[in-house]
């Protein structure tokens, strides 16, 4: 039996655009279970990165419960919800958000320093950390001194210096080219192979298959999960995916 | 065009807190500088208007009847061909004894004059309060208006005035005003009685002075007239001239005038400090646009039009609000400043300096605009639009360590620091806009403070130090026998006497200069005693030694070791100066001598009034009434501090005015880190989005905001303070110099000055959290996708 890490029941939230209410996430019952590596897809517009910002706390839902472990996040006020971010959620994004006027290394103690630790300990893991995704020798240069590819994976580095129990990366790869893709993915891939739980959004079907679950998204709401069996290999996924994505017309 | 406008109205909108801030700002300093310009305006001109109102005369001459025929000097005068009018000699009397309300001694030195009727067209009164009547019917007196600084008078009140036979009540039927004594500086001033209404009260034996004023065509020929007469007559009497009427009128304003054209200044430095950083700010956020409208053709002038058409936009909406504000401040000023002066003629037009302003500001803004927007047209289009932003600079290898994250940084101060260093030019104008705010505090304070001790600091504003007067009650050259002397040396509760009197000699004439009365004060001790300094040099120990004011020093020309020649009790005596003082009391104008200089010329002088200084165990009070019982019917007995009352209602005016400014200062100083603080959340939007992203709570991006303001605040502090405590008591010195105290006394309370940290620390805290209440409020999807 699965552990369950996160889970939200009857999820909507719609935004008030000022003339109409636009209805993005239309309840949404999800269960992500620990050390999974999720994929969620859809068409552009469906509400994917709404459901991830609802999800790690950065938005709050209009109606809805949101549980993590035991912690019930929808009813946390704004400062205990970052708490419990801090400490439980990495967060990558698509155009790496990395603070231009810190250095790579800045970039990533900051959010480390901000969970009291041992802050010697914390360097030397991250500069480890830097090491492993080789952008040690990077580590006093300014973000806009490097290419898209370094930049993202600094901030992966930044997502789990923490060791968060969950790493959300809302198409980590989608500014960045082939080369730079594969080694995010590698390294997301390898996360998880060291029971890293990590929910991903994602337009590619070849960085879907890192995946051992997916699920799709239409219209705010869940329309298809799939699970792939243990051991299948790679291009036994990625036909199984397109076949499946075949009938959803995207 | 189309094109600019629609961008410009963009800016416009999107920005609306920011906008509204600049116009508040611009707003704030059009009020302070057309408050300033308004009050430079009535500075000249409240007395010309008052002078032209009233008829006033430019040579007052107050003379014995018995001495002169006043009927063959208004001829004389009337003959001159500068002459306008010669009014006719109405009687006047100096009282010996203060006059009485409510049981209480008034502490005004009063003259009573006769007043005949402004149908007389000729040193017309201005009734303020009251029928305009053509004179005071018997039984009744006409007040200074400046009386009302220190006493609440109604109409109808009575006034008792002691005489030999007891006294003689007075009602009040008006307050008035007269353009020679409107702020009650000069020392006797005039009330008003009828005519004939002197006799009603004062045996006619008494009754020997009069006055009689002289109105010239022009201003500027009183010197000429009163040299050529005299040449043809040795006038013995007393005379006062339009210039020193017009300056005793002008202290007040000189001061209060002087100290907002400081203020009124900094404000403007400010607001353009502001202006530029909020132009600044905007071409800095517009970053990206700014390149993608160059990489569509844009040129560099039509983006700089685009920003000066926008402020030049919110400047001309901002400024008539400043200027309304302007007005009410004005107003306000004068108000207090009639409460100190006692002149009513404030009639000045404010349409003047409210176009000078807005014209002012349009060009000033344009310039600035114009100016910082240059920036723009540095930007590479290409750059603009991969960065987003300006090039990062790295801290990296900076010699200051706290810039540098270590394990050992506290986030906040680090962060906070980050915030100081990313803008460093912003960050440099809020520090010169605190060093003002700071400054201007330090000032206040101080200045406040050295002016509310004008009592216990007597001799440093030049005032005799003692505790009581006491003053024979007759005329000069009559003076009774004296027991006094011998009572008052046999106490041992006094701890010094000193017997002082007035003395009026003259300046002999020189070749285009008539004859000048010259007041010195005369005394038998040391004046040491009574606390007297000197400026320069020492008082006067021998008899052919003389110290004189630093007014006086100036119009003559004389310093210390010139010898001067006076004229007194009919002869010409030379003395060597010994000593340079100041007073406010007479503008820095007289001079002290010793008894002996008197009477080696004629024995018989003697003095009437004695200083007394009492142990320090003694009550004023109650020595004060012992001596009025005992000789309360030959002598007139004062507390001295009650002297300073007149001056005392002056400085509150003033006080009244600079307390205003301050406050608007500290409102600067909010509105200026608010903006500052509301600029760094807009260029860090994006990046303070992303802090909350990782993990930082809106409660410590607030705390680095403050830590930035704080840290400049207290440098502000750190350099301003000291350097204030330098510059003020010169300023002061300057703003003085004029009224005759070419040393402001001025005391620093270390005390008032430490009290100003926390007052800016507290206020620039606040600002900022304010500012920044917001960011709790924005989630940070918002922030990071913007
Ligand atoms: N602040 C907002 N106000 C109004 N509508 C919004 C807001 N944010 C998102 N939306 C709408 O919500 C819907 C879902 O947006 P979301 O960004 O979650 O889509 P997505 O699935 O991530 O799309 P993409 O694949 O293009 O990233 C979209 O139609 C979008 O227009
Ligand atoms: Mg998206």
């Amino acid at each position: 039996m699965e552990e369950t890490l996160l889970q939200s029941k009857e999820l909507y939230k719609s935004y008030n655009t000022g003339k109409t209410i636009v209805p993005v996430i239309n309840g949404i019952n999800l269960t992500l279970y620990k050390s999974d590596f999720t994929v969620i897809m859809g068409s552009s517009g469906s509400g994917k990165s709404t459901l991830l910002y609802l999800l790690s706390g950065l938005e709050v839902p209009s109606s809805g419960e949101i549980w993590l472990e035991d912690k019930p996040v929808h009813t946390l006020d704004e400062k205990m919800m970052t708490l419990i971010r801090r400490k439980y959620i990495g967060f990558v994004f698509q155009d790496f958000n990395l603070v231009p006027n810190l250095t790579f290394l800045e970039n990533i103690l900051i959010p480390a320093y901000l969970v009291k630790n041992d802050r010697q300990q914390i360097k030397d893991r991250a500069l480890d950390l830097m090491q492993k995704m080789k952008i040690k020798d990077l580590k006093d240069r300014l973000p806009s001194e490097v290419s898209g590819g370094q930049q993202q994976r600094c901030s992966m580095a930044r997502a789990i210096i923490n060791n968060p129990d969950l790493v959300m990366a809302d198409e980590p790869t989608g500014n960045l080219n082939s080369s730079s893709s594969e080694a995010v993915l590698d390294i997301l891939s390898e996360l998880n192979n060291k029971g890293q739980s990590i929910v991903m959004v994602t337009h590619e079907v070849k960085s879907a298959c890192r995946a051992n679950r997916i699920i799709f998204l239409r219209d705010g709401h869940i329309e298809d999960d799939l699970r792939f069996d243990k051991d299948l290999k790679f291009e036994e996924k990625e036909v199984q995916l397109l076949k499946w994505l075949a009938g959803k017309d995207w | 065009m189309k094109s600019i406008l629609l961008i410009l109205w963009a800016n416009i909108k999107r920005r609306k807190v920011q906008t509204l801030l600049v116009a508040l700002c611009i707003a704030l300093a059009a009020l302070l500088f057309s408050s300033l310009i308004g009050i430079g305006l009535g500075m000249e001109r409240p007395f010309e208007n008052l002078y032209a109102k009233l008829k006033a005369s430019h040579i007052v001459m107050e003379f014995d009847k018995n001495i002169h025929n006043p009927q063959e000097i208004k001829n004389w005068f009337e003959a001159q061909e500068e002459v306008e009018s010669v009014s006719v000699p109405r009687l006047e009397k100096g009282l010996r004894k203060k006059l009485l309300f409510k049981g209480e001694e008034l502490i005004n030195q009063v003259q009573f004059r006769e007043h005949h009727g402004n149908t007389q067209n000729h040193d017309n009164l201005d009734i303020i309060i009251g029928e305009e009547k053509e004179y005071p019917h018997p039984g009744e007196i006409w007040i200074p208006n400046h009386w009302r600084n220190n006493t609440d008078f109604v109409l109808g009140d009575t006034i008792l005035v002691p005489t030999d036979n007891g006294t003689f009540p007075l009602i009040i039927s008006a307050i008035a005003v007269d353009a020679h004594h409107s702020n009650g500086l000069s020392d006797p001033a005039p009330a008003w009685l009828g005519p004939g209404g002197l006799a009603m009260i004062f045996p006619t034996k008494d009754l020997s002075f009069v006055t009689l004023g002289i109105r010239l065509q022009n201003p500027n020929q009183t010197e000429k007239v009163w040299a050529r007469f005299n040449t043809q007559y040795s006038y013995q009497g007393f005379s006062t001239l339009y210039s020193l009427f017009k300056q005793v009128f002008q202290i007040v304003y000189q001061i209060t005038g002087g100290i907002l054209f400081v203020f009124a200044i900094f404000g403007i430095i400010i607001t353009l400090i502001i202006t530029s950083s909020v132009v600044n700010s905007a071409i800095k956020t517009d970053y990206k646009m700014i390149g993608i409208l160059k990489a569509q053709g844009f040129t560099n002038r039509n983006i700089v039009s685009i920003y000066v058409l926008q402020f030049l936009l919110i400047t001309s909406i901002a400024v008539p609000f400043g200027l309304i504000g302007g007005y009410f401040m004005t107003q306000m000023v004068f108000k207090s400043l009639i409460a100190a002066i006692g002149a009513i003629n404030f009639e000045v037009s404010l349409l003047l300096p409210s176009i000078a302003t807005y014209f002012a500001f349009l060009f000033a803004v344009s310039a600035i605009t114009a100016w910082t927007s240059r920036k723009a047209t540095q930007i590479q289009p290409v750059t603009a639009i991969r960065n987003g932003g300006p090039p990062q600079k790295s801290f990296v290898g900076s010699r200051f360590s706290i810039f540098t994250l270590r394990p050992k940084s506290n986030l906040v101060v680090f962060l906070g620091l980050r915030y100081l260093m990313s803008n460093k030019k912003r960050s440099a104008l809020l520090l010169v806009g605190l060093l003002f705010v700071v400054f201007v505090q330090t000032l206040f304070v101080n200045a406040t403070h050295s002016l509310s001790l004008l009592e216990e600091n007597r001799p440093a504003w030049g005032f005799l130090d003692s505790d009581l007067v006491i003053r024979q009650n007759t005329d000069p050259g009559r003076i009774e026998e004296d027991f006094l002397k011998e009572d008052l040396e046999d106490d041992d509760r006094i701890k010094s006497l000193v017997k002082t009197d007035f003395y009026a000699a003259s300046i002999p004439a020189k070749e285009d200069k008539a004859p000048e009365t010259i007041i010195g004060i005369i005394f038998d001790d040391e004046l040491e005693k009574l606390g007297v300094i000197s400026i320069e040099g020492r008082h006067p120990v021998f008899e052919d030694e003389i110290s004189i004011g630093v007014t006086t020093s100036k119009e003559l020309g004389k310093e210390i070791g010139d010898t001067l020649v006076l004229f007194l009790e009919g002869q010409l005596i030379t003395y060597n100066i010994t000593g340079l003082y100041q007073s406010l009391g007479n503008l820095s104008r007289g001079f002290y001598a010793r008894l002996e200089a008197i009477t080696e010329v004629n024995p018989l002088y003697k003095l009437r009034s004695y200083h007394i200084r009492l142990a320090k165990t003694q009550s004023i009070p109650a020595y004060y009434d012992e001596l009025l019982t005992n000789y309360g019917s030959a002598y007139t007995i004062i507390e001295s501090r009650k002297r300073l009352g007149v001056l005392k209602g002056i400085i509150k005016g003033i006080q009244d005015v600079v307390n205003l400014v301050s406050l608007l200062f500290l409102g600067v100083l909010f509105v200026t880190v608010f903006n500052d603080t509301v600029l760094s959340i807009r260029e860090g939007q994006r990046n303070l989005g992303i802090f909350k992203a990782i993990g930082m709570t809106p409660y410590q991006l607030q705390k680095a905001l403050i830590v930035k303001s704080v840290i400049i605040a207290i440098l502000a502090i750190l350099i301003a303070m000291p350097l204030s405590l330098y510059i003020i008591p010169k300023a002061l010195d300057t703003l003085t110099t004029a009224s005759g105290l070419v040393e402001f006394p001025y005391v620093f309370n270390l005390n008032y000055t430490l009290l100003v940290i926390p007052v800016v620390i507290l206020l620039t805290i606040s600002s900022v959290w304010l500012a920044s209440k917001r960011l709790l409020k924005i989630r940070p999807r918002i922030l990071v996708s913007e």
